[in-house]
């Protein structure tokens, strides 16, 4: 008895096992490179449906761009698009019309040659008012939207067939966004036995024309897609296919990533991550995204004390967040800007600062004057925060909470569930302050702007809007930047919105997440794009590096000497 | 029964005497001397005895105040739980069979539809919908779901005392129903009563740190033991005393109680005794 | 007999009906528009109002309960229309057909989610059940054939702090020990394989089981004390009869009747209650898939999980009563 209780004790206490290290070498970059080989990778969610044009979630995402082509993708250096099946494309001067030029021969992995009609058919199928397509409005500009979605069109009007390889898109006004919504899988053609109607079951045999067909897809436990031979870039792509196995733990899947069972890996627990981070092994091996996401809180611009602007800059100039990035390192990064690193128009300049006598002052202006030394005044009433559950954000509260009473704004935490929580934000006159954040749908800083401050987010019940801003300068600012068609001018007017919102404080900007890739170097060719994660399509294999990795591991982690040492205490 | 009570006296002097003697603000963040050379909580030192959580507080502190959480809040349920259930059981048992039996049978149902319907679903469910607010909230929604047991015991007991000459009697000679219940009955049920409060107590502890779990009990920075487990949980690879502290405490405590049940139901009912 | 097993059926039916309700009031209430988390956080309000149309939710609340009942069990195939967003597809039972809706988030019908997580519960409840009884009655019966020795002490005190032991704090502690430390066994999760599936089980089936194997501990020890102490043991023991065999061929089968029917209510709770030790170890049961469903407000699957719990809890009841009265014959006459 006491002896297995000692052992469990060295067991609790003793020190971690090295990690293994990578499997491969890095080879040299301008190999040729070599067909063949399954690539494998894993999640610990589940993929709901397969559908384009209803699914929006990361891994959905993900496999749907394995799956389906677009008309064009985001570029992998950040900055505008590639082609994909579109071989250019043409917008006109006034920003109204955007010719696509169709490339011939690309196929539909039933055969099917894809053009400009089943072009028009997807978009129309997706956005057809009985398809519950999550971001059906993001297409709102395309002239005859609205007609078809009231029903009082059987087509989109402004989606003009002209022969078999133009599209021509026509606007209602000019959006530069457009271009960004039709590179998303929504907008992805499907096959012609899809028919031009939504339909539950096409999400257990998707089909489209991207790099990969599908092959099987095993709810709760892997889907698989293999390659495309007919695919419109010739010999690509080079895999034979991807299995991506579903609703794998995080542990699990660093334990099969150490014992080369995954290729690529992401979904890293906390403690996990640091340990890789450390480790001399994998220095200068995988890499962090920019991070697409920016987390903030929201101050309530119709409810007091936050309808008085000092109030709500002081907020923002109480708040250390240093403090709320120590909690943690790596993944979490301290914020001052709304739009966040991987968004074009990212400003490396500080936003909004730490500054606790300035802070004060605000408060004494705003007519809430406190005293730290005796904790006498501030802002009478407590006030509720609203944060979700299960998030980092109920973490960053607490941390907020004590910086907040450090102004004299004492705040009281309601975490709550995601569809609580959405429901009150949203709702007009309701919470006064609570945690807010934005992950990009597509790379552009409209896609931040437009939803989060603009007066048209504002409305009684669904309000996006949810510190309920309104600014009639900024909303014209908006305008002129969606019509704006020079690239370099309109990041000109998005840098201009952003101060102006910084200043204003509708929202106190906190920190940004960011994931980590790692990938063994025997798998080569991937280069992360910013838009989205796992975009492998086109990555290659070393078999050899890969085989000759596998045969010298398989031991088991730990052998049964090492137990047997440990239960006896002899380390 | 003696090892019960010194570990339910224990925790009481905790509950009472150690947020005192922590001596620090449970809720407040130690950027300085909580925070190790790797950016982690330290470990048990000087500054803070046992260390600090994840969000570098004092664990003793926390610890302390969520014993004293923990424990009103137990108590309190438990003492709803009771009452309801008693009077319920008592009510329904003495009407039962009688002119008045459908009361007896409506309230039977409700128990049955509560009874298999999944207990924390229904507890979730219910927090959800009072939106969570506070340790009062926590402990209504503890206590309202969890008389069922109590009822049904406290019925069948009920119903034989109710046969019982002495009730018989007193009923013949024109005994008013309230007076007769008070006089002749609540005496005979409350030795049960006792007994299942004191191993309620046990489970409310347990469903509060349940409940902290899934995310529907106390609201942060509050501590309580459940809520700690649950902050735990995260960094339980790297630093396993956050998950074992509290967890020892929940454990401890619960122990307590059942022993002291046990030890009460032995003392108050011999026959039963092993 | 034929008629207490109507009586019981009918009543089982009606607390059924309310539980129905029950859920359904609870979904009501609970805080949240489903619209709004089926069309995400980046959904305009077109948006949400079409598909909250979509799914019904912009009737009144009568009318929805109304519908649901209607739907739930009607005569009859109703001809399935694959572009509506509420009809699932329909169970037969007989000439009834039962439809539970479609799932708001999922998009499939909530049947056929229900049918896919059975399979993980099943296995869960099954091997918590062998362990909690392999465990119950061999430790009860040595505790109670060493009665007052160390031995059955400590079994005694061991039984106390097992059920003392909140489920998760031993879960996380033998996810720490096993899966952690140790990696023999898996973390958490389902597993891909068969095999791999075989070794999942084992950590949240002990979790599980261990609560419950100091529960039959208890109950097995007391009632093998019981049975010791009566005449015919007594006798059998007089007469000569190795203890062995008076253990294994009378206490031990007079023991099982009561255990059976603890057996029979417990699968039933363990089928549908394993809440937390299925959110801990990510175990695809109907557990989670219930809490998730509260989670994202996702009405249909609340009401179908409910559904399936509450009727396996009292299928079990009815099945050990009707057992009961079967195999013991002084309780048919009376009422329950």
């Amino acid at each position: 008895m006491r002896r297995s209780l000692l052992a469990a004790l060295v067991l609790l206490g003793g020190c971690d096992a090295a990690l293994p290290g990578p499997i491969g070498r890095a080879g040299d970059p301008a190999a040729p490179p070599r067909r063949g080989g399954w690539l494998r990778l894993a999640s610990y969610t589940n993929v709901r449906t397969l559908d384009p044009a209803v699914a929006f979630d990361e891994i959905a995402n993900a496999i749907e761009h394995f799956l389906f082509a677009k008309l064009l993708d985001f570029s992998p250096d950040g900055e505008g698009f590639v082609p994909d099946l579109a071989e250019r494309w043409h917008v006109s001067d006034d920003g109204l019309r955007i010719t696509f030029h169709l490339r011939r021969g690309a196929r539909f992995h039933d055969g099917d040659e894809v053009q400009a009609r089943d072009i028009k058919r997807s978009l129309e199928r997706a956005l057809h008012p009985d398809t519950p397509c999550p971001i059906s409005s993001f297409y709102e500009r395309i002239a005859g939207y609205q007609d078809y979605v009231q029903r009082k069109a059987s087509d989109i009007a402004g989606l003009k067939v002209e022969g078999d390889y133009t599209l021509v898109v026509e606007l209602s006004e000019p959006d530069a966004t457009m271009l960004s919504v039709l590179a998303l899988p929504t907008a992805a053609p499907v096959c012609r036995s899809a028919g031009a109607r939504y339909d539950r079951d096409f999400s257990a045999r998707p089909c489209g024309a991207g790099p990969f067909r599908f092959q099987s897809w095993e709810p709760g436990r892997h889907v698989r897609v293999e390659r495309f031979d007919a695919y419109h870039e010739p010999g690509r792509p080079y895999l034979d296919g991807i299995e991506y196995a579903l609703g794998v733990p995080t542990f699990t899947q660093r334990f099969k990533f150490e014992g080369g069972q995954l290729d690529y890996m992401r979904e890293f627990g906390e403690a996990d991550l640091a340990r890789y981070l450390a480790s001399p092994a994998w220095r200068g091996l995988g890499s962090w995204d920019l991070g697409r996401a920016v987390h903030a809180l929201f101050l309530n611009n119709e409810i007091p004390p936050f309808d008085q602007r000092q109030v709500r800059q002081a907020v923002a100039a109480a708040i250390r967040r240093d403090q709320i990035a120590a909690v943690r390192p790596g993944s979490v990064r301290p914020a001052s800007r709304i739009l966040p690193p991987a968004i074009p128009g990212h400003n490396t300049a500080p936003g909004q600062r730490y500054d606790l006598d300035r802070a004060l002052a605000l408060m004494r202006e705003a007519g809430y004057p406190y005293d730290p030394a005796t904790g006498k005044g501030g802002y009478p009433h407590e006030i509720p925060y609203v944060a979700v559950n299960d998030s980092f954000d109920v973490e960053a509260a607490q941390i907020l909470q004590q910086h907040l009473a450090r102004i004299g704004l004492r705040i009281r935490i309601r975490a709550q569930g995601w569809p609580a929580y959405l429901a009150e934000t949203s709702r007009r006159r309701t919470v006064a302050i609570g945690s807010d954040g934005w992950a990009a749908d597509f790379p552009d800083p409209s896609n931040f702007f437009e939803p989060l401050f603009a007066s048209r987010a504002i409305s009684e019940e669904e309000s996006q809007n949810r510190a309920f801003y309104r600014n009639p300068t900024l909303d014209a600012l908006l305008v002129s930047a969606r019509k704006e068609t020079d690239p370099a001018r309109r990041l000109d007017l998005y840098r201009k919105a952003e101060d102006m919102v910084l200043d204003d404080a509708p929202w106190a900007v906190l920190y940004t997440k960011r994931w980590f890739e790692l990938w063994h170097p025997y798998v080569r060719n991937y280069r992360p794009n910013p838009a989205r994660s796992e975009a492998l399509s086109f990555a290659w294999i070393d078999p050899d590096a890969r085989a000759a990795a596998r045969a010298q591991r398989w031991a088991p982690p730990l052998s049964r000497g090492r137990i047997a040492r440990w239960v006896s205490g002899g380390r | 029964m003696k090892s019960g009570l010194g570990l339910v006296g224990v925790l009481v002097l905790f509950a009472t005497l150690g947020p005192w003697v922590a001596g620090q603000d449970p809720n407040l963040s130690d950027f300085v001397r909580g925070v190790d050379g790797q950016g982690l909580p330290v470990g048990p030192g000087a500054a803070h005895w046992l260390g600090t959580d994840g969000l570098f507080r004092d664990e003793l502190a926390r610890l302390a105040h969520g014993a004293r959480l923990s424990l009103a809040i137990a108590l309190l349920s438990t003492v709803l739980s009771t009452v309801i259930g008693g009077v319920v059981g008592v009510v329904s048992g003495y009407l039962a069979g009688g002119r008045w039996g459908w009361v007896d049978g409506l309230l039977m149902r409700l128990v049955d539809v509560m009874l298999s319907f999944p207990y924390l679903l229904l507890v979730m469910a219910v927090g959800a919908a009072l939106e969570q607010t506070g340790p009062g909230t926590v402990l209504l929604v503890l206590g309202l779901t969890s008389w069922l047991g109590t009822a049904r015991l406290i019925r069948s007991k009920t119903m034989v005392l109710r046969e019982q000459g002495y009730v018989e009697a007193a009923r013949a000679l024109g005994q008013r129903t309230l007076p007769l219940l008070l006089r002749h009955i609540v005496p005979g049920v409350v030795g049960p009563l006792v007994v299942v409060s004191t191993i309620g107590m046990a489970s409310m502890i347990l469903a509060e740190s349940v409940l902290s779990y899934l995310q529907v009990g106390v609201q942060p920075p509050t501590a309580t033991w459940g809520r700690m487990l649950y902050e735990g949980q995260h960094g339980m690879t790297l630093q396993p005393r956050l998950v074992l502290a509290p967890g020892v405490a929940i454990l401890l405590s619960v122990l307590g109680f059942n022993l002291l049940g046990e030890g009460l139901r032995d003392a108050l009912d011999p026959r039963q005794a092993r | 007999m034929l008629r207490r097993a109507f009586r019981r059926l009918a009543s089982s039916l009606v607390v059924l009906w309310g539980v129905v309700t029950l859920a359904f009031v609870i979904n009501f209430a609970l805080p949240g528009d489903p619209a709004r988390i089926v069309a995400g956080p980046q959904a305009r309000p077109a948006d949400v109002a079409r598909i909250r149309q979509k799914l019904g939710l912009d009737r009144p609340l009568l009318e929805q309960y109304g519908r649901y009942l209607q739907r739930l069990i009607h005569p009859g195939p109703r001809s399935p229309d694959r572009r509506d967003e509420v009809h699932g597809s329909c169970g037969a039972l007989g000439p009834l057909h039962v439809d539970l809706g479609v799932s708001y988030q999922q998009h499939r019908p909530v049947l056929e989610l229900l049918l896919s997580r059975l399979p993980a519960s099943l296995l869960l409840a099954a091997a918590a059940m062998l362990v909690q009884l392999a465990v119950g009655l061999v430790t009860g019966t040595a505790a109670a054939v060493r009665r007052g020795t160390l031995a059955d002490k400590g079994v005694v005190a061991l039984t106390l702090l097992g059920v003392s032991a909140p489920t998760f704090l031993l879960g996380l502690g033998l996810q720490y020990l096993f899966a952690y430390r140790l990696r023999w066994l898996p973390f958490d999760g389902y597993g891909q394989s068969s095999g791999e599936r075989l070794l999942s089980v084992v950590l949240p089936a002990l979790t599980l089981g261990l609560f419950g194997a100091a529960y039959y501990t208890r109950l097995v020890r007391d009632e093998v004390l019981g049975q010791l102490g009566q005449d015919y043991a007594r006798t059998a023991l007089a007469k000569g009869a190795s203890r062995l065999r008076v253990l294994v061929v009378h206490v031990l089968r007079n023991t099982l009747l009561p255990l059976v029917t603890v057996v029979g209510l417990d699968f039933g709770t363990l089928l549908g209650g394993a809440i937390v030790t299925e959110k801990l170890f990510r175990w695809p049961g109907l557990g989670q898939l219930s809490v998730d469903a509260v989670v994202e407000r996702d009405g249909p699957v609340i009401l179908g999980t409910v559904l399936v719990a509450s009727t396996a809890v009292l299928a079990a009841n009815l099945l050990v009563d009707l057992s009961y009265a079967l195999l013991d014959p002084r309780s048919r006459g009376r009422g329950g």
